[in-house]
């Protein structure tokens, strides 16, 4: 891993990054699906209050129902380049269509939003979103229909094959994509980058050691281990997988990378009963930590077992 | 199905001739969220894959041929702050099967990231390192011969192999495989 000296005549660099990480004082960085680079501590010390922004924007009337299917279940995906809220099915269907077209995130705590990101989805919306793309379903399809829906959604959003005055609408008025919103345009981004980047190296490096046993502090993680189907575990239907995660230590009152708005955040201790839910969750329960070589030996006679897989339903 | 058919009789072959007793190795699978692990896992396993949900925590299937050799592939989320789980997994890992999103050029830079800690792990550093640059079906995707260098995998200690594949369809996968195994007989 190269290093980076911290200061200003390196940080253009950032504009063709090799690598998003540094030895230095600048710290890890971590970067948004919209290209943004935000120091680690950043995110860590404002991830409670960006993850109520994130909520407060998903739970307004207008992003209530998924925006391309338009249930109101399970709204908890979102498309941040293309600005809006989706259901579980829509949202793994962004997944798989290609980044070049969305870049699908959850939105129930597994994963960082990033101010540029949260920014996007307010300045875009589903409201607007159907504005831009429309929202009109061939009849008959449904996101069941895999290989159709992928290709109605392209059409949708790279196409803008059903958007209000395309060929076949009548409605007239569309109006600009989310390539055209200014504050997301490369420089901006890169005007971000850069602030955050400079301001990073200036602050102090909070030791932030975060792991399984702080998840664990979670009431809605444990107990699915390995019963929902092909061994999956963890707890995919929590409306906040990371609900406690933010702990109020964690907190921070702006987004902005002024240092004396940056807590240094205080790790969570942990106790013997968190460690034992930490392997629960893990599905290395069966496993014993302390003594490596026995381990293979436990992990094999349970996966030996021939009715191990049938519990998860394989 | 005949292709994938054709793919285990050719992973039987390739384990019975290297391996004469029971083997069973246990490898992380790991990568950026919709990299296409649990597509890849379950190409493996199934055979098929109409599609798959987000992972949140993990999946663990048990890969056999033939009954002599067996994988137990454990494919962990890869969303943010999932991916702070993984060093759970680090112990009794043989190999690592790191995934990439060809086509997500925006973020090789993060899997590169990734994989540069997974390497540094001291209870990584004898695992073999098997790379599938996935995904190659997509427009604009990086061809495996280029992702090596913008991983920077040369500079990597483990032994390593970069495979390009399609999970959907399973094209590349046995290649990689077929690598693997030979790898990983080669260590006992």
């Amino acid at each position: 891993m190269p290093s980076t000296p911290s200061n200003i005549s390196t940080i253009s660099t950032i504009s063709t990054i090799s690598t998003i990480s540094s030895n230095d004082g600048g710290g890890e960085m971590w970067k948004s699906k919209l290209g943004t680079l935000y120091p680690k501590d950043f995110m860590t010390a404002n991830e409670s209050k960006f993850n109520h922004e994130l909520q407060t924007l998903r739970h307004e009337a207008c992003n209530r129902d998924c925006a391309d299917c338009g249930t109101k279940e399970s709204v908890m995906w979102a498309s941040v380049n293309l600005g809006v809220f989706l259901c579980i099915p829509c949202g793994s269907h962004h997944r798989s269509i290609g980044t070049h077209i969305s870049k699908p995130k959850g939105c129930t705590g597994t994963y960082w939003w990033g101010p540029d990101e949260l920014e996007r989805m307010r300045t875009i919306g589903n409201a607007r979103a159907s504005q831009i793309y429309g929202n009109a379903i061939p009849p008959g399809l449904t996101p069941a229909n895999t290989m159709e829906w992928r290709r109605y959604i392209t059409d949708k959003y790279v196409h803008k094959k059903y958007a209000p005055g395309a060929a076949g609408n009548n409605n007239g008025n569309a109006v600009s994509g989310p390539a055209m919103i200014a504050s997301s345009s490369p420089t901006a981004l890169l005007r971000r980058s850069l602030d955050a980047r400079t301001e990073s190296s200036l602050l102090p490096s909070p030791i932030v050691k975060k792991d399984a046993a702080d998840l664990l502090t979670f009431d809605d993680i444990g107990g699915n281990s390995g019963n929902s189907g092909r061994g999956r575990s963890g707890g995919g239907g929590s409306e906040n997988f990371f609900a406690n995660f933010g702990s109020p230590a964690r907190k921070a009152s702006s987004f902005s990378f002024s240092p004396t708005t940056t807590p240094t955040p205080t790790p969570t201790p942990t106790t013997p009963i968190q460690k034992k839910n930490v392997d629960l969750l893990l599905g290395l329960h069966h496993q014993q930590h302390n003594s490596p070589a026995s381990v293979t030996t436990a992990s094999s006679a349970i996966l030996a077992k021939p009715n191990f897989f049938a519990e998860f339903g394989v | 199905m005949g292709a994938a058919a054709s793919t285990y009789s050719l992973f039987s072959s390739v384990f019975d001739r290297l391996l004469g007793g029971n083997k069973e190795y246990r490898i992380l699978m790991l990568g950026l969220d919709a990299a296409g692990k649990t597509t890849l896992l379950y190409r493996l396993k199934l055979g098929e894959v109409e599609h798959t949900v987000p992972t949140i925590g993990f999946n663990v299937e048990q890969v056999q041929y033939n009954n002599k050799i067996s994988f137990v592939v454990w494919d962990v989320g890869g969303q943010d702050r999932l991916r702070m789980l993984w060093r759970h997994y680090y112990e009794n890992v043989q190999a690592l099967i790191f995934v990439v999103d060809s086509a997500d050029i925006d973020r090789l830079d993060v899997a590169k990231s990734e994989l540069q800690k997974l390497v540094a792990a001291e209870e990584l550093k004898d695992a073999i390192i098997l790379i599938f640059a996935n995904k190659q079906d997509l427009p604009g995707c990086v061809k495996a011969s280029e992702m090596a260098p913008k991983l920077n995998l040369p500079a990597m200690k483990n032994q390593w192999f970069i495979q390009p594949c399609v999970a959907t369809d399973g094209q590349g996968l046995c290649e990689g495989l077929d690598w693997l195994s030979d790898a990983l007989s080669k260590t006992k």
